[in-house]
């Protein structure tokens, strides 16, 4: 996602999630700061597991998500 | 008396005197009152801490899209949110004034 | 949950965030009808009305405004950022009223004038500038001029206001 501006950011998050059959993981890659806090609040709100973030390199984070509801 | 909840939407600055007096007029008939704002309105609310301050205090939530936000300085309290934000004011209210 | 956003500006930049809050709001679920005249001007507008069309949303001009109202839940109508340079005054009448939905009754905010067509028989009217109340529609409250705690009380007993 990185260069992806809002509302793209999520609503590829949300079709790559809905892609993957439950229990799946998918990472996906920000490089906008507040993404990395509003991913991870709405995956949640979405029903699905948000299993970390992590820095990756300066300015380019990683967020783990686990698909659990359909 | 179940609750009730007053969504508003900002995306101007000429409204911004209007969304807070609904809002507080909205808290003085004890409705939950969430404002999502975006583009104009977050330059408004930036301008305006004072405003947002009185929003906070009146128990408001108050949601900026945080891509309209970008460079600019937000009162504590106020969410530097996303779309998903907007979606979400407008899922959960009972009625939404959209002052766009 | 139907979403109704109706986009009444030709500036690029306003295009383009009516555009991108459309398709946040389907985040949520929710149906989206954009209505909008013009084409995109840029390229985050272009990419915003092809993500909707291929989720299946309705993305052009409105051949009845009144028909899409009354289908609403929640409008959007994303005009200028600035205050209009003339605003209707609040003794001129709304042109083209018409006739009384079947269902809904809608509570117009007037900022500038409606579309022909989008304000029924039976609706009720502020004028947003002057806080007042128009007769039509009789409203419950009497028409003239009224604070917001009453312009909340006529929100709420609407079925869904529009701002225009």
């Amino acid at each position: 996602m990185r260069g992806e501006v809002c509302p793209f950011t999520f609503v590829r998050t949300k079709l790559a999630l809905e892609a993957l059959p439950i229990g799946a993981t998918l990472r996906v890659l920000v490089d906008h700061e507040p993404a990395v806090r509003n991913i991870p609040r709405s995956a949640t709100e979405w029903g699905q597991e948000v299993l970390g973030v992590e820095v990756v390199s300066a300015g380019v984070w990683a967020i783990d998500l686990r698909r659990r509801v359909r | 008396m179940a609750a009730v909840k007053l969504g508003i939407v900002l995306a101007t600055r000429a409204d911004l005197g209007t969304a807070a007096a609904l809002a507080h007029a909205a808290r003085r008939a004890r409705h939950e009152v969430a404002m999502f704002v975006m583009d104009a309105g977050v330059h408004a609310i930036a301008e305006h801490p004072g405003v947002a301050l009185a929003l906070l205090d009146d128990d408001c939530e108050l949601t900026a899209c945080s891509n309209s936000a970008v460079g600019l300085e937000l009162p504590d309290g106020v969410v530097r949110g996303s779309q998903d934000d907007h979606a979400a004011v407008l899922g959960t209210s009972d009625r939404v004034v959209a002052l766009t | 949950m139907k979403t109704v956003i109706v986009v009444r500006t030709s500036d690029p930049h306003r295009q383009s965030e009516a555009l991108r809050a459309a398709l946040g709001v389907t985040l949520r679920g929710a149906a989206i009808e954009v209505v909008i005249d013009e084409p995109p001007h840029t390229p985050l507008a272009q990419r915003a009305t092809d993500t909707l069309r291929a989720f299946g949303h309705a993305v052009g001009p409105a051949d009845d405004m009144g028909e899409k109202l009354a289908r609403a839940d929640v409008v959007e109508v994303w005009t200028m950022t600035t205050a209009p340079t003339t605003s209707p005054t609040s003794t001129s009448p709304i042109r083209g009223a018409s006739p009384p939905r079947p269902r809904g009754r809608i509570l117009h905010l007037v900022r500038s004038e409606p579309p022909v067509g989008a304000v029924a028989e039976g609706d009720w009217v502020v004028y947003l500038d002057a806080m007042r109340l128009a007769g039509s529609g009789r409203p419950p409250l009497p028409a003239g001029p009224i604070d917001h705690d009453q312009l909340v009380q006529l929100s709420f007993a609407a079925d869904l206001v529009v701002t225009w």
